[in-house]
């Protein structure tokens, strides 16, 4: 998926408005795979709104730093609930009704965060291995080794749904 | 560099990941954050500060703890440092922390120097850094050898550096510990164990001793204690070592594996799912 809107920067709200219109759902959208709570998805969009408005004037590629702090915070909300989780006893799974997407979520709700992570990034977003790298924070080399992990995690309900 | 992946699973896991993705249902929008004119926006939400139980007991976070009266005290400043110091099992539990700067624990010595604790680099080559005033005092540098035996058994690596100005104490510490308490000379330092984004499996601790500590027969013992006050695990740092050999003192702590189910990598608890789905045939947005 292309990161589609640039700063053209005609005015500072216009600028803005345009990237809301465009990317917010898309956002939303992919913030929900992460983090897979509808509530949390679109706090963390507003406030990575709310960082792309503040920081307008100095950004380059809006659109792309928007994506990178959606990413950066689903990636932190994650590590807490995990943390959470792990410390109380873990509440049971709150089953949707799509017994095939169902199956897929409960599976990549449960990897770790980067596999995870890596995974939407690259069959979700699209994104070249080289920029996931740079999201997540680690070497290319790294991603292919989430992904290569990812998809053996997933392979058993991506086999049964084909 | 994705030769090795399966080009069929990969298409699998796009049509799925896609499929998924369509059936979200992203509600309306009302109107973009952070535009001038609306006060209706909502503001950003800022994290709120810990709430300090007992002020001024000294720079350093190095307080008696009256164990068993259960006594809580925090010490350190209110600078988001991480160290507090309160009784096990009772008080204000650690909210879990992430470190985006690497930056785990950090706090005032006596003297008014700034002591921290660092964690970089990406697993296995992760390298903590203790650092008086932003000079290193002691630092380690892991790879695959050292962190196998994290990993697998348990061994979370701890150290100490004694200088005149304080000891500084860190470690690594289980994900699921709630909060990591150091006991030297029967005063007990308790520290918020922080994650470190690259690092899924283990959590790291940093907290300073006051100088002048004379360290009692068994050293300092550090322990990583849960919310229900179990030990998950525990392990000491040598007296002799800390105060004869100037490289500073490493050990580290051993698992309950009754609470820590080894090996680490074995995958964590599942996540509650409590996406929002709707299952039509609503278009993904995507071209």
């Amino acid at each position: 998926m292309s990161s589609g809107a640039t700063h053209t920067g005609p005015t500072h709200g216009a600028g803005v408005e345009d990237l809301f219109r465009t990317r917010r759902e898309p956002s939303i959208r992919l913030a929900v795979m992460l983090v897979g709570d509808m509530a949390t998805a679109e706090e963390i969009v507003q406030d990575a709104f709310l960082e792309v408005t503040r920081r307008w004037d100095r950004l380059d590629n809006p659109a792309g730093y928007l994506r990178t702090a959606v990413v950066n915070r689903c990636s932190n909300h994650r590590r807490r609930l995990a943390v959470i989780r792990r410390r109380a006893t873990p509440p049971l799974p709150r089953l949707v009704d799509a017994p095939e997407l169902d199956e897929l979520w409960a599976v990549l709700a449960r990897l770790p965060t980067r596999r995870h992570a890596a995974l939407v990034l690259r069959y979700y977003e699209d994104l070249p291995v080289v920029e996931i790298a740079r999201l997540l924070d680690c070497r290319p080399g790294t991603v292919s080794s989430l992904l290569h992990r990812g998809l053996a995690d997933l392979r058993k309900v991506l086999d049964d749904g084909s | 560099m994705d030769r090795d992946l399966d080009p069929a699973l990969e298409d699998a896991a796009r049509r799925r990941l896609t499929a998924l993705a369509a059936a979200i249902a992203v509600p309306p929008a009302t109107a973009p954050p952070g535009v001038a004119g609306d006060p209706a926006l909502p503001k950003p939400r800022r994290e709120p500060r810990r709430p300090l139980l007992l002020a001024g007991v000294g720079a350093v976070g190095a307080v008696a703890v009256a164990a068993a009266v259960g006594a809580a005290v925090l010490t350190g400043r209110d600078d988001g440092d991480s160290q507090v110091t309160t009784s096990p099992g009772i008080g204000v539990p650690c909210d879990p922390k992430v470190a985006d700067d690497g930056i785990v624990a950090s706090g005032t010595l006596p003297d008014g120097g700034r002591w921290e604790v660092q964690v970089h680099g990406e697993p296995p080559l992760v390298t903590t850094v203790a650092l008086i005033d932003g000079a290193v005092v002691g630092r380690t540098d892991g790879d695959e050898r050292s962190r196998a035996p994290v990993v697998d058994r348990g061994y979370f690596g701890i150290h100490a550096e004694r200088t005149e100005r304080g000891t500084v104490v860190w470690g690594e510490v289980p994900l699921t510990a709630d909060h990591v308490a150091v006991r030297a000379d029967d005063e007990t330092t308790v520290a918020c164990p922080t994650i470190v984004p690259a690092d899924d499996l283990v959590g790291y601790f940093g907290v300073a001793l006051p100088p002048g500590l004379e360290m009692d027969e068994t050293g300092i013992a550090v322990e990583a204690v849960d919310l229900q006050g179990r030990v998950l695990a525990s392990g000491t740092l040598d007296r002799t070592t800390l105060r004869e050999v100037p490289m500073g003192s490493h050990s580290h702590m051993t698992v309950d594996p009754s609470l820590v189910p080894l090996p680490l990598d074995a995958g964590p608890p599942g996540l509650p799912v409590v996406v929002e789905i709707s299952t039509g045939d609503r278009p993904n947005g995507r071209s």
